[in-house]
């Protein structure tokens, strides 16, 4: 028969599957809690990938160093072993690899990965297929509540709440300071499309009008038209969002066109350590939005952070919402007493948990709001500028660029 | 919106799109010189140029080379990798139809692609010098300073790559391949030798481009695939095998792109490309500037 | 000898639990792509014209049965959505693969076919709320029940596919395309419309990828262009088909088990630094084995190079 050899090959592979599917089934004894997480770990998100990986592991170290979890069920204290599966930046693969966690790996709970509505959506049905529990962050609410999911919960921040922050921050400016022509710019992606939205209904709520709204294209490697437009319009404040790339070129060429704008305030593309690290100095007076901060009065969050700059050699945001999510779930299977997903759910939606995002409530639709905070870059820093009762730090408003 | 359609403005879109199109036409050359000797479609040329942004990144950190000193590091080195990459990886299947080089093209642009991610971590990388973000005034309009350099990189290389293929015995050795294979091979051409300089000159261009582009732009490791479909397009408007018609289709591109931006929002901008593309390969294949013979 | 494996799988459900079984699942996956890589080899490895658009196809399969479905013209494991979403893909083909095909050889036409793909993708993005833009649509999942019917009609449309490829090649069409394929010009002089026979070889590559596309939306039940138009979709049936071995009934086959096999042993071993493996397996097999694993035989691999029997 024409490519015997050829065949031989495949059956091999298929038996290998079997095995490494079979394997899973025979351990004997409970030797040890198995917590799944899809993540991109190649693909356009490996780099917050493996970010989130190394959250999800200082939580799982920090827990393994106290013995781990008083599991009653068991009798005994459980350690956790984190199942890591590259989801390649793909929902459709995100989808499969929980599948192959739940079914190979055999484990008992999962955690949520990144990029909604991507890597969590494709999780959360998945999960609700099995019956598992999949305990998850960053996920915009509204989709997230529309699918009625109750197998999974969502710890994530209100985008009303957010948005809301830059407009608080110009009521709060002197006279001399106004804020008169707004820009809003936002990339053409479902996010985009759910920031501006809300951005528009708040701005008239407050008073401001746009004097430029315009959406751009991913990856656009040219804003220069958009710079053009803002300087002939007069443009004093600029709200942003786009990935880091995209926020750094148009930076750049803000800077070449001299366009001087007060405040300029960025999502999603002006958080990381990579937009201090490309700009410099052109990088002060920009703001961003953040899940968390390491300044933080909470017990472990200045730790962590500390964690992270020794690290990565940078200042996080984020990460405390990550490590914070771990410790949910610990707390969560201690109280529930077993690691069966129906009764650890409810544990979560019943019970109140401390963290380094600090005190945490789910509600009974399964999601738990946190502040958004919005954070200054200074010298190198993001330094925490809202919720103002939690910093003393005061918004710079930004000189023209000739002036800095 | 008409209220922006000065003259200023508009001339001030086209110089940018002017500016930034060459970037595309640098990478397209590569790849339009590959595909008209070899008829392989290089589909790794973005993710080497991204390798040589790298190198050029990693240049100015660890030993503060600027990015122009740079060059005169990578270029050399990229064209002796183009020659090893076409022993390697093509002489096999050089003549065993497309497909093959196709999917080599692919795996190795792949395995690119994460050796870079692992290498250098996966996120944004930008070289930040003192001329990163300096606009310099011409004729009342602002022109980035790192642009205007691509250009005129961009412009040297064309011409020199031109002089070489026109006055050059290994240069007409090419020429003479892509046109008639037969006939060259009778002579005594030594047909892998001149792939090997083909993919040498390619390659040597894509060290060239991403040295352009550290200075201009931030990149990470998955940027660089976006390019080589920005640069089959502009092979696709130049004609294949033309050098001054690829960097004049990456020019063309980078105008219709801005122009685009700018009239249009977002996404649609971007398929305006690809509708221009296909008109353009339905309508005339043969490139849009047939004035200019084959390579050259 | 194939109706082993024939009985095997169509037993395995019933052996195995299929909610529970990791092997049920992997098997439905390598089904879908043993379908859509039928599709391209018909257009690609016996017709000799080489689409990288597949992927259009694909998504447009698996919007048209989501947007029936969510209108209400179709529900859940719908044949009649199925069938629409093969034939909406396949009149597609035939609208842009008369203009394509007939005026585009070769590189070009495989340029063309890309332009499409992408054209496509962003159509769907700026759909509105027809198409729900960039998030695309939700489709309710709780109407999932089981794996069963999944596995059963994946295995279904591999069978399907190869069995109808199968008859294609052996009815005059595929001598046609067989043809075509070898010398174009000689087989245009001798009498055969090659545009014809390009252009169904094109359109039934469509219907088979739509129906892919189809049971892909079924499964995932998030519909978006990111996901159904990525490049993945138009490079997977190009890889599978010629790494198994393209012009073939069976290569397909062969290169779909072996690829999705591949890639998801390499995926649990090498979390970080798999796709340098795939690339490098890639490349190696490329070198070596240009025309696909099927023609493996121990004797060639270390005996002299085996003549090639007229394929490309």
């Amino acid at each position: 028969m024409k490519g015997k050899f050829a065949w031989y090959v495949v059956s091999l592979i298929l038996v290998l599957l079997v095995l490494m599917a079979t394997g899973a089934a025979f351990a004997k004894e409970k030797k040890e809690i198995l917590i799944g997480t899809n993540l991109p770990m190649t693909g356009i998100l490996a780099g917050v990938g493996v970010e989130q990986k190394w959250a999800y592991e200082q939580a799982v170290n920090d827990l393994n160093k106290k013995g781990g979890i008083l599991v009653k069920e068991y009798g005994k204290k459980l350690p956790v072993k984190l199942v890591v599966a590259d989801d390649e930046s793909d929902p459709g693969k995100a989808a499969a690899v929980v599948e192959r966690m739940i079914k190979m790996d055999k484990v008992d709970l999962l955690l949520g990965g990144f990029a909604a509505p991507f890597g969590v959506i494709p999780g959360c049905v998945t999960a609700e297929k099995y019956k598992k529990y999949y305990h998850t962050s960053i996920c915009l609410i509204p989709p997230w509540l529309e699918q009625k999911f109750k197998w999974s919960t969502l710890f994530f921040f209100d985008l009303g709440q957010g948005c809301d922050i830059p407009y608080q921050i110009w009521d709060s400016f002197p006279a001399s300071d106004k804020i008169t022509k707004p820009a809003l710019l936002m990339e053409d992606s479902f996010d985009g499309r759910a920031f501006s939205g809300i951005f528009r209904d708040l701005a008239k709520k407050h008073g401001y009008t746009f004097a430029l709204d315009e959406p751009w294209a991913i990856g656009q490697k040219d804003y220069s038209s958009l710079v053009v437009k803002a300087k002939s319009l007069g443009v004093d404040a600029i709200l942003i969002f786009g990935a880091d790339a995209d926020c750094i070129t148009f930076v750049r060429q803000m800077k070449e066109s001299k366009l001087n704008v007060k405040y300029m305030h960025g999502w999603k593309g002006t958080w990381a350590g990579e937009f201090w690290n490309a700009l410099g100095k052109d990088a002060q007076y920009i703001l961003c939005d953040g899940f968390w901060s390491m300044d933080f009065p909470y017990p472990g969050a200045k730790e962590l952070g500390e964690r992270y700059v020794k690290k990565f050699n940078k200042y996080s945001v984020s990460i405390g919402a990550l490590y914070g999510l771990c410790q949910i779930l610990w707390t969560a299977i201690e109280k529930a007493g077993t690691l069966d997903s129906a009764k650890v759910r409810e544990a979560v939606l019943a019970n109140e948990f401390d963290t380094v995002m600090g005190k945490v409530k789910y509600d009974k639709d399964g999601v738990a709001v946190f502040l958004s905070t919005a954070s200054q870059w200074w010298d190198g820093k993001q330094m925490l500028v809202y919720p103002f009762d939690r910093t003393t730090w005061k918004v710079k408003v930004a000189p023209p660029w000739d002036k800095r | 919106m008409s209220d922006f359609l000065s003259f200023h403005t508009l001339s001030q879109i086209l110089i940018n799109g002017l500016l930034f199109g060459t970037m595309y036409g640098i990478a397209a050359i590569g790849v339009s010189l590959i595909f008209g000797t070899m008829q392989i479609i290089f589909i790794a040329q973005g993710s080497l140029i991204i390798l040589a942004a790298y190198i050029s990144f990693w240049l100015f950190l660890l030993l503060f080379i600027d990015p122009f000193l740079s060059i005169l590091i990578i270029v050399p080195i990229f064209m002796l990798l183009g020659g090893g990459l076409y022993q390697v990886l093509f002489r096999k299947v050089a003549y065993a139809g497309k497909n093959p080089s196709l999917l080599i093209a692919f795996g190795f642009m792949i395995m690119l692609e994460n050796l870079i991610s692992l290498l250098w971590t996966p996120n944004t990388r930008a070289i930040k010098t003192s001329y990163t973000a300096y606009g310099i005034e011409m004729l009342g309009l602002q022109v980035s300073f790192t642009r205007l350099v691509a250009f005129v990189l961009a412009m040297l290389a064309t011409v020199v790559v031109t002089f070489f293929l026109k006055r050059t015995l290994m240069g007409k050795a090419v020429r003479a391949a892509s046109e008639d294979l037969g006939a060259a091979t009778m002579i005594g051409i030594g047909t892998h030798w001149v792939n090997s300089i083909t993919f040498s000159i390619g390659i040597g261009l894509a060290g060239l481009a991403g040295v352009a582009t550290a200075m201009t732009f931030p990149f990470d490791p998955y940027f660089g695939f976006i390019f080589s479909l920005k640069a089959l397009i502009a092979v696709a408007f130049g004609g294949i095998g033309s050098v001054w018609g690829a960097l004049v289709g990456g020019i063309l591109l980078g105008v219709i792109e801005s122009l685009g931006f700018f009239f249009l929002s977002g996404v649609w901008a971007d398929g305006i490309s690809y509708v221009v593309f296909l008109l353009v390969l339905m309508l005339k294949p043969e490139g849009l500037f047939s004035g200019f013979k084959r390579i050259a | 000898m194939l109706i082993l494996p024939m009985v095997v799988f169509a037993g395995l459900p019933f052996i195995v639990d299929s909610e529970s079984s990791y092997l049920v699942f992997f098997l439905f996956v390598t089904f879908i792509n043993i379908t859509i890589v039928q599709g391209w080899n018909l257009v690609g490895g016996y017709a000799g014209q080489v689409s990288l658009g597949q992927h259009a196809f694909f998504g447009l399969g698996a919007y048209i049965t989501a947007i029936t479905w969510l209108r209400g013209l179709t529900g859940y494991f719908d044949p009649l959505a199925m069938i629409l979403s093969g034939f909406g893909a396949a009149i597609l083909a035939i609208g842009v693969g008369i203009p394509l095909l007939s005026k585009l050889r070769g590189d070009y036409f495989a340029l063309g076919t890309l332009g499409l793909g992408e054209i496509l993708r962003v159509i769907f993005t700026q759909g509105g709320t027809l198409t729900g833009g960039s998030v695309g649509l939700l489709l309710p999942s709780r109407v999932y029940e089981s794996m069963k019917p999944y596995y059963f009609i994946s295995l279904g449309l591999a069978v399907f596919a190869t069995i109808a490829i199968y008859f294609i090649i052996k009815s005059h069409i595929g001598k046609a395309l067989i043809a075509t394929r070898d010398d174009e010009v000689a087989a245009e002089a001798s009498g055969i419309h090659t545009l014809k026979y390009k252009v169904l070889a094109f359109s039934i590559s469509a219907f088979l990828t739509g129906l892919g596309g189809s049971l892909q939306a079924y499964y995932l039940f998030h519909i978006h262009p990111a996901g159904f138009f990525s490049l993945k979709w138009a490079l997977y049936p190009i890889l599978m088909s010629i790494m198994g071995g393209a012009g073939t009934i069976l290569g397909p086959v062969i290169g779909a088990f072996f690829l999705t096999g591949v890639f998801e042993l390499v995926n649990i071993w090498l979390p970080e630094g798999h796709p340098i493996f795939s690339g490098g397996l890639i490349v190696v097999v490329m070198l070596f084995l240009p025309n696909g694993l099927i023609r493996l035989r121990l004797k060639r691999v270390i005996g002299k190079k085996g003549e090639r029997r007229g394929d490309k």
